[in-house]
């Protein structure tokens, strides 16, 4: 599988790693812009703070 | 050549985007041809992002340089950017590639010497384009 990026204003067409092709295709249709991925990880960081307080705040009567 | 990756560039990275400059940075990192270093938080925040792509996670994971920042800093306002500049600046590394320069994150374009750096930009390097060249040629 291929993709291309903008090298020093050239479209440059590169050869995926496997892992990555796999990942391309479980995301086929899928975009997002920078914006999106950014509040992609901050949800998950989110998820992943409330996740390790989950105890703390299980314990508080 | 030491980078550090923001998460949200290898979210980047596994999406079909039509141009994708975090792809290619990440299979320069794959390929040896750059050197992508971590500190054990951002290893399990790689992990919480790439959850859906286990395989992907396990090569990205491989290739890294690990680094165990002594210093926990608080120059970012948002706090947990700043795990990525504590390893940045432990390495150090030349380049921290993000796409998130908004206010209260990588808001700078240099932290001593760490140049910021969103993935077009530093394909944009000529030193990254000789890289590019010689690990896909055309």
């Amino acid at each position: 599988m291929q993709a291309k990026a903008l090298v020093g204003g050239k479209l440059v067409s590169f050869k995926l790693s496997p892992e990555l092709a796999r990942a391309h295709r479980a995301n086929a249709g899928k975009t997002m812009s920078d914006a999106d991925a950014v509040a992609f990880v901050e949800q998950k960081r989110r998820r992943f703070a409330l996740r390790r307080a989950k105890p703390y705040l299980e314990s508080r009567p | 050549m030491k980078v550090v990756l923001d998460t949200c560039v290898l979210k980047l990275a596994t999406l079909p985007n039509p141009v994708n400059p975090a792809a290619l940075i990440v299979e320069l990192c794959l390929a040896g041809a750059i050197q992508a270093w971590a500190s054990p938080a951002m290893v399990e925040e790689y992990q919480e992002v790439l959850a859906d792509h286990p395989d992907l996670l396990q090569r990205v994971v491989s290739r890294l340089e690990l680094c165990y920042p002594l210093t926990e800093l608080a120059v970012i306002r948002h706090e947990p950017d700043n795990r990525f500049l504590e390893c940045a600046l432990a390495v150090p590394a030349e380049y921290l590639l993000t796409v998130n320069t908004a206010n209260g994150h990588f808001d700078r374009p240099d932290y001593q010497g760490v140049l910021v750096l969103s993935p077009g930009r530093f394909l944009h390097l000529p030193e990254v384009q000789g890289l590019v060249q010689r690990q896909f040629p055309a």
